[in-house]
């Protein structure tokens, strides 16, 4: 099926040769790595299947490719799209099985204490991949060096080291978040959540991102704070506790480094987390870098150093973290997707309704679940005596070409 | 705000400066909550194929986690104050939280006719009178701590609540209806409540001794309709109150049980009802989320007062840190719910409301004879009220395909799906 996409983006479509190829690689992935959970139920090979398909596509993808003659291309859709449609490459058995599976379903997701959590969160650790066990590592670093912080600080009786151990606890705890995301993601769809629970990354990730900014706005009050107040008490204790934060988080940002650009282009479910992750990170390193450079400024004499670089600190944050606040709320909203250009869409439709008997096509409506998994739904009117099946094979294949694989249509006869 | 800002730059002071930045916040919240609930109301294009009713959802959840954060980070301020009590002159310090309340009391007046303006637009909101059971019973909840205030409004909303037990009789009733029912819950806060001490976990838990609150409370019947806006700011408040939480009982478990009940009786005609009254609703999430935002914050001005108060005339330095701890621990629990809601609409969950009737309407389908099996079965809730289901029907190749679509989508229809798209295909064999 790639390769159909391939013929197609040889027929003219040339720009979206990239993304597309691209996204529908990931999805191939997906589909392998959920029929292996899904092979006990008696779909094991499907993706040898598809490879079939493949092949056989590519022989006759030149003459599949102009839709609108459906009537001497009835049997090439046929042989090829036996596979492709009745093998809808995820999620598929899963329904078939949930209806037995019902009760035990529910009652593992109703019981949700916190030890339970802790367990989970600790083997899904152990099970977990390396960004995973990074960012473990990474929160009980900071959770160690917070606790040191606070000891000491109690100890001292300095309540800036305190209220320091506070802030960096507080970061942590949304980090933590992202870690439950991380591990729950990984959980197969039930009945309750039918699309899985990937999508939880993306809600992490807009999480974080919202927390960032609402930190860049605190730190804007802070300089707006200092601005009027003009308080230039040299704090040495907390520089040295700046420089350790920085380097506690520049390690963070070592981890996630292959995410450390403002603009990604999100391919899988997890790059969103992770993305955030290092932002997060980084953010705090920021920060931290914005605290030494003020005291070293004041000491170098500079009026008005602090407010200027919190200001310069907490626009930073704002840029750094706007595009991935708006990609995440664009696939909460229920957008569609930004990396399929809307004119693919309508040149879908139009094919569509070029084909005999259909007579309306109606309700397109397509959503990203997670970046990189298209899903859609479609209404079509088609005219009494025409062969729908035909029709609806059609459909799926076409679009299938643009990397949706979940597709929902419903046919009505006018 | 404005004036906040100006009178703190001219006079210098922190407190009056850091009290108008937080204004400038929650300023920005509500504009966000009242621009969503604004834009969602326009319709579906090219990049928004279902609409922007996912608007309100995602600004409730913003909404709530905000909150979130601004309550632990005053919980993790008081901690600091408790280990280091600082001193505070406690005049300027009450002139600011009085001015402070008197503002939000402004916001509210404000927030009220924002929230009319955008509400008149979407037509008569009818309710169902049980979604009134459930404002009765969360209503005192919330506002347990703010009771003075209503003192003096007590009298006048002694007079109120008029056509509340008419709302029993028809299952529906107007905007008007619902505002003088409102004003009746107003009374109900101003008397103290037996059930104070029912905790928030009645917010989803034990719905079913409402309908004796209802019957409770319902004594309180007098008849004079009562005209809402020549009332004060407070009366205002108790307005919104009611009707998020109606909204958002009406969410979680009251359709539910509407539907139990009614549906015995006469289903199709009932599920009509049904379908037309939540198409109404409009306020939802986002409502629920900018309320409880200017909640917090008039909870907030009440326990700065309070605390003021303690510390001037009993010393008691640790009243603000352990003020601030209650208010923000109150706020914090308030919002979990919403972000529980939000959240799980946000991840595409099969609603909760509906999760029983879908389980037996599916496991009915999959018994029809002739139906193979069902597959990709999505049902997700695009807003609070709409939800869409997408699913794959698989049958056998001797049965009537038309008939058995229509019988299908007929079965899901009854089970609430208002958005149904479903695909047909033949099984070869069996």
């Amino acid at each position: 099926m790639e390769s159909q996409a391939a013929s197609r983006d040889g027929h003219g479509d040339q720009r979206f040769a990239s993304g597309k190829s691209v996204s529908f690689n990931s999805r191939m992935g997906d589909a392998d790595f959920q029929n292996s959970w899904n092979g006990e139920i008696g779909f094991v090979g499907s993706d040898r299947r598809f490879a079939f398909s493949r092949q056989s596509s590519f022989r006759q993808s030149d003459a599949a490719t102009p839709l609108s003659t459906p009537g001497e291309q009835l049997q090439p859709f046929l042989s090829r799209s036996v596979s492709s449609i009745s093998i809808p490459p995820d999620a598929y058995a899963s329904e078939s099985n949930e209806i037995t599976w019902k009760e035990n379903d529910t009652s593992s997701v109703e019981k949700t204490s916190l030890l339970s959590a802790v367990l989970f969160i600790a083997r899904a650790i152990r099970t977990g991949s390396r960004p995973m066990k990074r960012l473990f590592f990474m929160i009980s670093l900071n959770v160690a060096y917070s606790t040191a912080e606070f000891i000491i600080g109690i100890l001292s009786g300095r309540v800036g080291l305190v209220s320091d151990a506070f802030h960096l606890t507080f970061g942590c705890g949304l980090l933590t978040f992202s870690l439950f995301a991380m591990a729950t993601s990984r959980k197969r769809p039930d009945n309750v959540y039918t699309y899985g629970y990937k999508r939880l990354e993306v809600l992490s990730a807009f999480t974080n991102a919202l927390f960032l900014l609402f930190m860049a706005f605190s730190l804007a009050v802070e300089a707006l704070h200092a601005f009027i107040q003009d308080e230039s008490e040299h704090k040495h204790y907390l520089i040295v506790s700046a420089v350790t934060n920085l380097l506690v988080n520049l390690i963070g940002v070592w981890f996630f480094r292959s995410y450390a650009r403002v603009n990604l282009v999100y391919r899988k479910p997890e790059d969103m987390n992770y993305h955030s992750v290092c932002l997060h990170v980084l953010a705090d390193s920021i920060r931290s870098a914005g605290l030494i450079l003020a005291s070293w400024l004041l000491a170098l004499g500079v009026k008005n150093a602090e407010v200027l670089c919190l200001g310069l600190v907490s626009s930073i944050v704002f840029v750094v973290v706007m595009p991935l606040f708006r990609a995440t709320g664009g696939i909460l909203l229920q957008m569609t997707p930004p990396s399929i250009p809307s004119s693919a869409f309508t040149k879908c439709l139009r094919q569509i309704s070029a084909i005999d008997g259909v007579s309306e096509v109606s309700q397109s409506q397509f959503w990203e679940l997670v970046p990189g998994h298209v899903i859609g739904s479609l209404l079509i009117q088609v005219r009494k005596g025409s062969d729908e099946h035909l029709i609806l094979r059609h459909v799926h294949n076409l679009y299938s070409d643009l990397g949706i694989q979940d597709l929902t249509v419903q046919t009505n006869f006018v | 705000m404005v004036v906040e800002f100006v009178a703190g730059f001219m006079s210098n002071s922190l407190g009056l400066i850091s009290d108008a930045c937080h204004m400038l916040f929650d300023c920005a919240a509500l504009a966000i909550g009242l621009y969503a609930s604004y834009i969602s109301r326009l319709p579906a294009n090219d990049q928004f194929n279902y609409g922007r009713g996912r608007f309100e959802v995602l600004s409730g959840y913003v909404n709530a986690v905000l909150l979130v954060l601004v309550g632990a980070l005053i919980v993790l301020e008081s901690f600091e104050r408790i280990l280091d009590p600082q001193e505070i002159s406690t005049s300027s310090l009450l002139v600011v939280s009085v001015g402070g309340l008197l503002v939000n009391v402004v916001g509210l007046i404000f927030f009220h006719e924002e929230h009319h303006h955008a509400h008149g637009g979407a037509g008569p909101c009818s309710h169902s009178h049980h979604q009134h059971q459930h404002g009765h019973g969360h209503l005192d909840v919330h506002f347990q701590s703010c009771e003075h205030h209503h003192d003096n409004q007590e009298g006048l909303s002694l007079s109120s609540g008029t056509y509340h037990s008419k709302s029993c009789e028809n299952d529906h009733h107007c905007h008007g209806h619902a505002h003088s029912s409102h004003n009746e819950q107003e009374k109900m806060v101003a008397d103290v409540q037996p059930f104070h001490s029912s905790s928030l976990d009645d917010h989803h838990h034990g719905h079913s001794n409402h309908t004796e609150h209802f019957d409770s409370h319902n004594k309180v019947v007098l008849d004079k309709p009562v005209c809402k806006h020549d009332h004060l700011g407070h009366n205002h408040q108790h307005d919104h109150l009611c009707h998020n939480h109606q909204h958002d009982h009406d969410h979680s478990h009251v359709s539910a049980q509407c539907e139990s009940l009614s549906e015995r009786e006469n289903p199709s005609a009932e599920a009509n009802i049904q379908e037309k009254t939540h198409k109404h609703h409009h306020i939802d999430h986002n409502m629920e989320g900018i309320f409880l935002h200017v909640l917090a914050d008039t909870m907030g001005s009440v326990g700065v007062v309070i605390s003021t108060l303690l510390i001037r005339y009993k010393g008691w330095l640790v009243a603000d840190p352990a003020c601030s701890i209650f208010i923000s621990v109150m706020i914090i629990a308030s919002v979990v719910p919403l972000l529980r809601n939000s959240a799980e609409i946000l991840l595409q969950r099969v609603p909760r409301a509906h999760e029983k009737d879908l389980k037996a309407a599916l496991a009915a389908v999959t018994n029809i004879k002739g139906v193979h099996c069902l597959q990709n079965v999505h049902v997700w809730n695009l807003t609070n009220t709409d939800i869409v289901g997408t699913l794959h029907l698989h049958i056998s190749q001797d049965i009537d395909k038309d008939s058995e679509k229509e019988r299908v989508s007929c079965m899901l229809h009854d089970a609430d799906i208002k958005d149904l798209i479903l695909q047909v295909e033949y099984v070869k064999g069996k």
